[in-house]
This record gives structure tokens, C-alpha cells and sequence, in this order.
């Protein structure tokens, strides 16, 4: 046999063997009935479905023989690869090609080998379907003729195999890529760091319930000259039309509230512009509006259709803060009122969107009696403290992204 | 999530169209539920509607605005539209999203 020249041609054989990715794979049934197969039509022990390696002959299935991979040099698959049809040796011991072979010279016995090239589309051989035996033999052009549909067979279910692992490569790849888009948009939804304000203690967080899918949920801290608005919204539906809905929302609401201490007044704004928008969408808000007083903060808050936030005294009662008025941007003309609440050191705001209604209390959920039952023990709590407690009741299996924000006064 | 829960039952009699919407109204209902009553709303012969939301198990945010835009449609066609919510959770989103008053019921 000799040392092969790795020369140009061979390199790019063994690149198309690298792609295939089928040297070490574990052992498969379906390759493994054609060797069965083709030992039973042959009527010989040994059927083996190889791999030409670098310097090795890996077997995919070796159906009579126990070796999982021998040498190249002394392979007779290395050989047969060199062809572009059936290699057939019909009495080895005489046949000058192979004759000084040490798997026909020694213990082996190897006398009969009929070896058909697996061929890919591109015209490389990356191994062979071979039949053996231990006795010299002779085979009709039938049996060559059946070997090679055989030997189709195998490259089918390789080119197969490729084609099902590229599939699952490409579908990873754009999993992985609306994964970036959603986060981008996200991103958009909510401040990157809640801002240091004055009299307050803020915390927020944001829970995705899909990484691939992105949400509509929203919300903002804006420091302004009057005192601080805080707002928590969601826009209509999913995915990146909600995402850009309230990607427009949350920055329309945070410039109107920059100059706009009335939330009611800032949602009537909103709702005029995004209801003459024309695109079928609507958010809903709650609107707070913290004012710091001589011994107290006042907090004004409107709500377009959506749940009220709950306001936690610091002696643990707990009081609704809001009148309902409409969703925001599909009527032209709905009317919001502002509500007001004197809020103590200690008190806690608390404004959510209604995936937390439905993580704490179930499916399609309205009702924020199981929030009320998580806040009361949590009644002058620090602000980080209650929204690891909310974090924790909306744990991680959900249908619907949630966020919220917990505002203390100091 | 979207599921395939729901499904519609149109009623004709005079050319009052009665749409019962049945099941679970959300993402994967919107558009089947606005081009059901858009059918029954270009048929021509059709005088009213009235969606039936009373069989509906759950609803969200896509659901409800399904429910506007066949609202909208209706008002496009000069057609009247008026709703029977009862009191489950339809009822309830209504309430939630402050839209009680902005909507005719039968």
C-alpha cells in the first residue's frame, strides 16, 4: 500500500469528509441494517461501512467484525477510494495488488474484498461500502450491480443526515438573531438605570417571557423640574409591533411628562397622538406623578385601561390609587381624571402591568387580590426588598412578559 | 403564546347577524375574529350585528382590540354593533381596559 501523498486532491476529500461530521459518531441503525443486508446477499461474515480518514479507516457500522477503525496503510478501503467504480479482489492471496497485505499475509486471512466507492455529490470519496470474506470468492455483475445501489443508499442517508444537522444549525442561527433583535427592541422599552431622585426610593425590573419574542411592556423614571414621573405601560399584542408601539409610547409620555405635572393632561396628549396615528394600537398606563411637600410627597396618578397600581402604608394597608379611564390611542376623544394621594416616609407605590396580575394569580386574571396578599407583610419593607418578593411570585414559568416599579418615599 | 381554541357561529334572521364567539380570544383569534364579522359585514344584505362574547373563556390584550376593530368596521359600514358581554371575564377586561361606557350592548 505505501504512504499516500496528501496532495491537493486528497486535502479537499478530506475536507468533504469534515463536512459530512460523521467520523466518531455513535452508532446508527440505519447503516447498520445495510451491512446486514449486504452480508446476508453476499452470504460472507464481514460488511463494513468505512470512513477514510488522515490516517485511519473509521467503520460507521462493521457488522462481523469487532474493530471500530484499523490503520490506513493496511485498509483495502484506502485503495478502493482511488477508483471511481466497484474495487473487487476475488482471490487476495494471488492478486499482485494485494498479496503482500498484512490483513491478507497474517492472522486475518482476509481473501475476498468487494468494495464500492461512497461518492458525494461533488465527486469525493469518503469511504466505502465493502463486503469480505475469509475464502476467495467470485461475484456476478448483479451482485456488483446491488452493492452499488446499496452504496447509493448509505450516501443518501448521509447527505441525509447533513442536510437535518445543517437545518438544525440554521434554525439555531435565527433563533440567535431574533433573540438580538428582541433585546435591541427591548432595550427601548425602559431606562437602562432607574435615575437617583429626589425623596424617593425606586426600584424596577422586567421579566421576558420569551427571549425570542418581544413584549410590550414598558416603563420610565423621569426626573423633571416639577418632581418625578414614573409611568408603567403595555402596548396591545406581542412581538416587535407591540415592542415598536411601546417603544413610541413610553418616549412620547416621557417628554409630555417633562412639562406636564398632570398625569391625566399628559394621557390626554398621548392618546391624541397615538390615536390619530392610524395603526391599530393601543397602550394602557399608569401614570404617577411623585411632588415632594413640606412634610409629605404627593402623588398624582392617571390610568388608561390599565390595573391600578396599589399603594402600601407603611402600617400595611393597602389603598387603590387611580380612576380608570380608557386604553390609550384607539378613541379620539376618551378623557382621563387625575387622583390624588398624600404618601408618608415609608409608604410604597407599587405599579405593575398585568402580566404580574396573571403570574401571582392564573391565567386571563384581573383581580390583584393575590398582589394585595404578597405586599401586606411587606409593609415598610425597603423597595428592593418587595421586588424580590414580586420576582419570586412571578417566577419563570409564564405566558406574558411582567414588569412593574416600587416607588418608597423617604 | 397563541392557541387555536375558539371558534364563531354566525346567525342570520331578517339580516340581524348574530356572531357567537366561543372559546379562547387572543393572539390567534384576532384576525379570524375581524374576518368573520368583516364577511357577515360585506354580505350586503346585513342590517346589524351583535357579537355574543358571553361563550368567551378568556380574552387579551389582541382579543379585545379584534373586538375594536370589528367595532370599527361596523360603524365604517353605518352598520349598528352592539355586544353581549354578560358577566365573566370579558366583562371584566372591559372594566380593566375603562371601555364599559365606550361601547353598545344589546
Amino acid at each position: 500500500m505505501g504512504g499516500l501523498v496528501v496532495g491537493a486532491e486528497e486535502r479537499e476529500r478530506l475536507r468533504a469528509v469534515q463536512r459530512y461530521d460523521i467520523l466518531d459518531s455513535p452508532p446508527d441503525g440505519a447503516f447498520d441494517r445495510i451491512t446486514a443486508v449486504a452480508a446476508r446477499l453476499f452470504d460472507v461474515p464481514i460488511a463494513i461501512v468505512s470512513i477514510v480518514d488522515t490516517d485511519r479507516i473509521w467503520f460507521k457500522s462493521h457488522h462481523g467484525l469487532a474493530a471500530e477503525e484499523i490503520g490506513r496503510d493496511p485498509g483495502l478501503c484506502a485503495s478502493a477510494i482511488l477508483g471511481d467504480g466497484p474495487w473487487v479482489v476475488n482471490d487476495a492471496k494471488v492478486d499482485p495488488r494485494t498479496l503482500a497485505n498484512p490483513l491478507v499475509a497474517g492472522d486475518f486471512g482476509l481473501q475476498f474484498y468487494a468494495g464500492i466507492p461512497l461518492r458525494t455529490q461533488d465527486g469525493y470519496n469518503l469511504g466505502t461500502l465493502c463486503v469480505i470474506d475469509y475464502e476467495p470468492r467470485e461475484v456476478s455483475d448483479a451482485e456488483v450491480a446491488t452493492l452499488t445501489d446499496l452504496a447509493a443508499v448509505v450516501m443518501d442517508e448521509m447527505e441525509l443526515r447533513m442536510s437535518a444537522r445543517r437545518a438544525v444549525g440554521l434554525e439555531a442561527q435565527l433563533r440567535r438573531n431574533a433573540e438580538t433583535v428582541a433585546d435591541t427592541l427591548q432595550a427601548s422599552l425602559i431606562p437602562p438605570a432607574i435615575p437617583a431622585v429626589s425623596g424617593l426610593d425606586v426600584v424596577s425590573r422586567y421579566h421576558v417571557a420569551r427571549r425570542d419574542q418581544v413584549g410590550g411592556d414598558f416603563y420610565d423614571v423621569v426626573p423633571t423640574e416639577w418632581g418625578t414621573a414614573v409611568f408603567v405601560g403595555d402596548a396591545c399584542g406581542k412581538g416587535t409591533t407591540a415592542a415598536a408601539a411601546a417603544g413610541s409610547a413610553r418616549w412620547a409620555l416621557h417628554a409630555v411628562m417633562l412639562d406636564e405635572a398632570d398625569p391625566a393632561a399628559a394621557m390626554i396628549r398621548l392618546n391624541t397622538v397615538l390615536a390619530t396615528s392610524g395603526d391599530m394600537q393601543y397602550v394602557t398606563a399608569a401614570v404617577a406623578a411623585f411632588r415632594r411637600g413640606p412634610d409629605s410627597t404627593e402623588v398624582a396618578v392617571a390610568i388608561g385601561g390599565h390595573p391600578h397600581p396599589l399603594l402600601l402604608r407603611r402600617a400595611g394597608l393597602i389603598e387603590t390609587v387611580g380612576i380608570t379611564g380608557p386604553i390609550i390611542g384607539w378613541f379620539p376623544d376618551s378623557r382621563y381624571n387625575t387622583a390624588l394621594a398624600a404618601l408618608q416616609p415609608g409608604d410604597v407605590l407599587v405599579m405593575f402591568t398585568d402580566g404580574l396580575l396573571e403570574a401571582a394569580a392564573g391565567h386571563g386574571e384581573t383581580n390583584d387580590r393575590a398582589i394585595r396578599e404578597i405586599l401586606t407583610p411587606l409593609a415598610n419593607h425597603s423597595a428592593a426588598e418587595i421586588a424580590d418578593r414580586l420576582d419570586a411570585a412571578i417566577g419563570t414559568d409564564r405566558r406574558d412578559d411582567a414588569a412593574f416599579v416600587v416607588a418608597r418615599a423617604l | 403564546m397563541t392557541s387555536n381554541l375558539f371558534s364563531f357561529e354566525v346567525q342570520s334572521e331578517k339580516n340581524a347577524a348574530r356572531i357567537r364567539v366561543l372559546g379562547e380570544i387572543d393572539m390567534a383569534a384576532e384576525q379570524p375574529l375581524v374576518a368573520a364579522t368583516s364577511e357577515v359585514l360585506s354580505s350586503g344584505a346585513c342590517a346589524s350585528v351583535v357579537l355574543d362574547l358571553t361563550g368567551v373563556s378568556f380574552m387579551d390584550s389582541s382579543g379585545l382590540r379584534g373586538v375594536l376593530r370589528c367595532q370599527q368596521m361596523a360603524q365604517t359600514h353605518a352598520v349598528p354593533f352592539k355586544l353581549v358581554v354578560g358577566d365573566g371575564p370579558v366583562a371584566r377586561l372591559f372594566k380593566l381596559a375603562g371601555i364599559t361606557g365606550q361601547l353598545e350592548y344589546e
